[in-house]
């Protein structure tokens, strides 16, 4: 339910309206006294038989304004703080304000000027209203003025038009009475009414009413009202008469079946609260936010945000450990298979052992037999080894011969010696062969020859 | 403005606070993740070689011939001696008269962990020979057995054992081979 407060006149007019779509169903409906405002609020929470989701309030008369400014075309920004400028040249800074654009106009010479309505609300009032609510349940979620929520009726009732409309509530002890034209709020006025005894045929309601019209006129020369809508109390049909024969306006009755099927024109139904009921926040540009409210949300907003991001950082880094957790899992299960696997193997080569010895005996020993019979081959015929040796030295088959070459003389030993290391370097077992040693001994030379086995 | 300043410094605090501990969780997730990768490529190719030295041994096993152990004694001076002793006759029944010394037995480093096999050091001097072709018999008949030759020497002085025909070798066991 949607608690609608219309706080302009002297009586405090309540409806709790149901929404449904686009149907309307008033629920509660009461006029209070501004004394007993705040007590009766508190027992309405209580005893309503619906939920009251959402509460709109509409502030009273005095503490608000409409008025329009025609401003040069700028820039969004600038046309923004040339508007600050005016309104607080007009009205002073205690006002919160918006505005509604309402199109170019042309201006003087070939420029182009822009219209904008303002509707503003005391700042300290609408403090003052949020306040009330601070222990209530619901809170207000919207705050605007009685012509805007009426502006609201009147389109919903197809009565909101190009022509000048005046739109009278007839009430006691103020009737209102509220002047549009299009999207424009012109005029808005509380005009007195004195009690039925003394103005009994509403004459004076009539003439109030029709000096507001003129006065309308006066402020839009060339002007005048079109229409005429009452709403309220039907016993002044003769005054409103009158008002139409002065006037030649039409005459409109606000027939609330047109706002939503299901809705009687009875005189509990307050147009300022179902106008409020009607107001769509979401496309609406003229409700206002009270400055502790808005700060309140703007805490709420950066909380929020700055929790979003906490969180969406820390969902990040869970996600990236996780995804490494996982990977690490993974991997450690592999190595641990593969660890198994190599158990297994170790296990079984343990009992190769034999076959492992032989292969690596069949590997690193040289051909013993072949390398003796081709050391006898290289040795030419007047040589004589003395000692003959062959060792591993790192995974390499190093050897030495030592001997005699014993020829007819000194050069045919030298010579022979010279035939020995040839035939080492012609044989297919032996690389890198060197003389390391050579000495003559008479005719005979002494030798020593390094090699090794080509393996 | 206060309380959004602070809420504004408080979850900057926060996500910096979150960013330091994530970040460093996170490099050190990476960094074992990037350890185990290395430990894994390390086990594989350790496992890569086990198997195919598995397969060229269990085909030697099948083709292969199968040498010959010396009886051992579980007593290390034991075994010592019946490994000299079985070498000298051994020589002796090939016509030759030899010295064998052998050292203790010790582990081989010429072999992969997996397989844990000793060896017997030892030095052998053959005193005299025939011919060469009685070397190499001797040299034929030492391939049926887990025997390396490190040193040979014919007249040389390398291998300090008296005797012409010098070796240094080493003599396999395998455990539970005998």
């Amino acid at each position: 339910m949607i608690l609608c407060i219309d706080l302009t006149s002297k009586k405090i007019k309540i409806a709790g309206v149901k929404k449904e779509r686009e149907s309307l169903e008033i629920v509660e409906s009461l006029e209070l006294n501004s004394s007993e405002f705040s007590k009766r609020l508190a027992e309405l929470f209580e005893r309503s038989s619906c939920r009251i989701d959402e509460v709109r309030i509409s502030a009273s008369a005095e503490n608000t304004f409409h008025k329009i400014f025609t401003l040069p075309n700028l820039k969004k920004k600038m046309l923004d703080q040339a508007l600050e400028v005016e309104v607080t040249k007009a009205f002073g800074k205690d006002y919160q304000f918006r505005c509604r654009d309402l199109g170019e106009v042309p201006g003087p010479g070939n420029k182009v000027n822009r219209k904008l309505m303002t509707v503003g609300i005391k700042a300290d009032t609408l403090e003052r209203l949020s306040k009330l609510f601070e222990s209530l349940p619901a809170k207000p979620s919207l705050f605007t003025t009685y012509p805007v929520a009426l502006q609201a009726l009147l389109r919903r009732a197809r009565l909101s038009s190009e022509e000048a409309t005046a739109f009278v509530e007839l009430d006691h002890p103020t009737s209102r009475i509220v002047i549009f034209k299009g999207n424009e709020i012109r005029l808005a006025r509380e005009v007195n009414v004195l009690e039925e005894e003394k103005d009994p045929d509403r004459s004076a309601l009539a003439k109030d009413i029709y000096r507001t019209l003129l006065f309308y006129t006066e402020t839009y020369p060339n002007e005048v009202v079109d229409r005429l809508v009452f709403s309220g109390n039907s016993s002044i049909s003769r005054a409103i008469e009158t008002l139409r024969q002065k006037t030649k306006a039409k005459i409109l009755p606000l027939s609330l079946e047109t706002v939503s099927r299901g809705l009687k024109d009875e005189s509990h139904v307050h147009p300022g609260c179902l106008g409020l009921a009607l107001l769509r926040p979401d496309h609406f540009s003229l409700g206002f936010i009270p400055v502790s409210v808005q700060k309140r949300m703007k805490i709420r907003k950066t909380l929020a945000l700055s929790s979003t991001i906490t969180l969406g950082i820390l969902l990040i880094i869970l996600l990236a450990v996780s995804r490494l957790s996982l990977n690490l899992k993974n991997l450690n299960a592999y190595h641990g298979g593969i660890k198994g696997e190599i158990k297994m193997k170790e296990d079984r080569l343990r009992e190769l052992g034999l076959e492992f010895v032989s292969h690596s005996v069949e590997t690193s020993q040289p051909p013993w037999s072949e390398i003796l019979l081709e050391m006898a081959a290289v040795v030419p015929p007047g040589v004589v080894f003395k000692s003959f040796t062959l060792k591993k030295v790192k995974r390499v088959w190093r050897g030495e011969v030592t001997g005699l070459a014993e020829g007819s003389d000194e050069i045919s030993s030298l010579l022979l010696v010279e035939r020995l290391q040839n035939n080492f370097n012609q044989s297919p077992l032996f690389n890198g062969v060197g003389l390391l040693e050579r000495e003559l001994q008479g005719k005979k030379v002494e030798f020593k020859i390094g090699y090794q086995l080509d393996m | 403005m206060k309380k959004e300043k602070l809420i504004v410094i408080g979850s900057a605090f926060a996500v910096l606070l979150l960013l330091f501990v994530g970040v460093k969780k996170i490099k050190a997730l990476q960094t074992q993740v990037a350890e185990q990768r290395e430990n894994l490529q390390k086990s594989s190719q350790r496992l890569n070689f086990l198997r195919e030295l598995e397969q060229s041994l269990e085909l030697r096993r099948e083709t292969g011939k199968v040498l010959c152990q010396i009886p051992r004694a579980e007593d290390p001076v034991a075994s010592k001696v019946l490994v000299a002793k079985f070498l000298q006759s051994f020589l002796s029944r090939m016509g030759l008269e030899a010295e064998v010394k052998v050292e203790d037995e010790r582990e081989s480093r010429d072999f992969p962990d997996v397989i844990s096999i000793t060896e017997v050091p030892m030095r052998i001097g053959i005193k005299n020979y025939s011919s060469y072709d009685q070397v190499m018999k001797v040299l034929k008949e030492f391939c049926n057995f887990p025997f390396v030759i490190e040193v040979l020497t014919i007249g040389g002085t390398d291998v300090a054992v008296p005797g012409v025909l010098r070796m240094q070798l080493k003599y396999y066991v395998v455990p539970g081979g005998a």
